[in-house]
């Protein structure tokens, strides 16, 4: 059913208080990471927003990022903001099967043409058609189907982003993203192995309250979530500031909560909100639990060279390590010397893992 | 130590998060103090995000616990439930937000006379006065 409803109304109606409305603001622009005083004006925004159409499609993948939001617990804000747009069309929460399903997806389509979001899980297989398929057709097919009428796509997880596990080496089924097809519509990428319930809620809450899409880095995904690495942001950054890492995950170094860096972390390289927004309604993150970062939400991260191997270094980090190691009391010349820096510099290219020792040969 | 019995996995306690020099909450404080200036200063009033800000748990709580609760505590059921207090330092609130499943959903320190949310709202005293009409009538 279609609702002409704005979301401050269907609230209100609900017996929510204009208080209880700021409080859901307040929330809301926090999960937007905008800066608290705009609650006002993100209340202002929703109370004229209507529901917007959307329609979810499952190709290659696992539903892990259907089951990442549906698990939020309810009635959590992300729950609210589910609740609220009309999900015309999801593989598998729709109670309707075969032609009735055939039947909401077309009538979704038509009634909001050029108007409906598309949200698209899993990758497409392009080696044989016939790996995948919906009621008989491709998952190319159906792609090029529903997104030739849709406003903006919004891939979802790292599968529908760049791949993911299906696109892994040796990619047996010719695995690809969404942004690989669709090349004339606004394409947003929400990538994470899944990706963070509250990050599809914040997109889908963004582009309610602003009616358009968020600003996207360079990998399509949105700034406000994906601009910081998960090493800018995490609560362990002082460790590894000093030179402090864990070399097991039960010495001393883990037990106080130092820096696992050596132990894999893939946080360095990886863009991600988890050390801000958290998992499991805000409990804690993996680097919190005591596991380095696995780098989920970048491309190819599961062909980076193993999860327990320590990240190769960046060579534009070169001089930053220098400063790390002065003031964790290694030798700075040798960390800073040129003899072996092509080793490290072909190790970043091949993306090779180099071991700290070669730093300080 | 007595040993562990077969069917009972020992649970050992560590402390696994010591000081890092509190350089995370430092900051918060430092931010804190600079909002408390401006608020003194020009009225003008400073949210900080809690939920924006890399702190582990521990951290947190080091941080509610060294600003301590003050004399105004004010307890809201709405959406889940609300709890917003002054802490041992006037002009500094803390604000925290829960579901209706008691989980958190959002924390603010708020540096400010009172926190905007405490107060009545134009349209709730609108639809109260009607109601309280509504009462006077049928009294
Ligand atoms: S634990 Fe990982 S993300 Fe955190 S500081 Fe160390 S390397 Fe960076
Ligand atoms: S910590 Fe890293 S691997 Fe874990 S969920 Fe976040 S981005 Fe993915």
């Amino acid at each position: 059913m279609i609702t002409q409803e704005t979301l401050g109304k269907t609230l209100i109606s609900h017996g929510v208080s204009r208080r209880g409305f700021i409080k859901f603001c307040s929330t809301l622009t926090s999960m937007l990471a905008l800066h608290p005083s705009m609650a006002i004006q993100v209340a202002k925004s929703l109370e004229k927003i209507q529901r917007p159409s959307v329609i979810w499609l499952h190709f290659q993948e696992c539903t892990g990022c259907s089951e990442s939001l549906t698990r939020s617990h309810a009635p959590t804000i992300e729950s609210l903001i589910f609740d609220y747009i009309s999900l015309d069309y999801h593989e598998t929460l729709l109670a309707a099967a075969g032609d009735a399903a055939e039947k909401a997806l077309h009538d979704a389509m038509h009634a909001h043409k050029g108007k409906y979001l598309l949200v698209v899980e899993g990758s497409i297989p392009l080696a044989n058609p016939g790996f995948s398929t919906v009621g008989g057709k491709s998952n190319l097919d159906v792609l090029q189907h529903v997104a030739k009428d849709a406003a903006a796509i919004i891939a979802v997880g790292s599968c529908a982003s760049f791949g993911g596990l299906p696109n892994a080496d040796p990619n047996p089924t010719g695995a690809v993203s969404v942004s690989d097809i669709i090349k004339d519509k606004p394409i947003i990428n929400i990538s994470g192995c899944p990706p963070i319930p509250v990050v599809i809620t914040g997109v889908l809450a963004h582009y309610l309250t602003f009616n358009v899409l968020p600003e996207l880095d360079e990998l399509g995904r949105p700034k406000t979530f994906y601009a910081d690495t998960i090493h800018d942001r995490c609560y362990r950054r002082p460790f590894y500031d000093k030179g402090l890492f864990a070399e097991s995950f039960d010495d001393e170094g883990a037990k106080k909560g130092w820096c696992l860096y050596r132990l894999g972390c893939k946080g360095p390289t990886t863009h991600n909100a988890c050390a801000t927004v958290k998992w499991n309604d805000q409990t804690s993150w993996p680097v919190e639990a005591g596991h380095g970062c696995l780098g989920c939400s970048e491309p190819r991260f599961w062909d980076g060279g193993g999860f327990y191997k320590a990240l190769s270094i960046p060579g534009s980090d070169v001089k930053k390590m220098a400063g790390y190691a002065v003031a964790a009391g290694l030798a700075a010349g040798a960390v800073g010397g040129m003899a072996n820096r092509s080793k490290k510099v072909d190790a970043v290219k091949k993306h090779e893992t180099i071991s700290v020792e070669d730093w300080e040969e | 130590m007595a040993p562990a019995k077969d069917n009972v996995i020992p649970i050992k306690r560590i402390d696994s998060h010591p000081s890092q020099d509190n350089i995370n909450i430092r900051s918060i404080l430092i931010e804190i103090q600079a909002g408390l200036d401006n608020l003194s200063e020009s009225g003008s009033r400073h949210i900080i995000d809690l939920g924006a800000i890399p702190l582990a748990g521990y951290e947190r709580e080091k941080l509610f616990e060294l600003l301590g609760q003050g004399e105004v505590h004010i307890h809201m059921s709405l959406l889940g439930t609300s709890e917003i207090y002054e802490t041992l330092f006037s002009g500094v609130w803390v604000v925290k937000h829960r579901d209706e499943l008691e989980e958190f959903s959002s924390m603010f320190i708020e540096i400010c006379h009172i926190p905007d949310i405490v107060l009545s709202q134009p349209d709730d005293i609108v639809t109260a006065n009607s109601k309280l009409q509504g009462l006077i009538n049928n009294i």
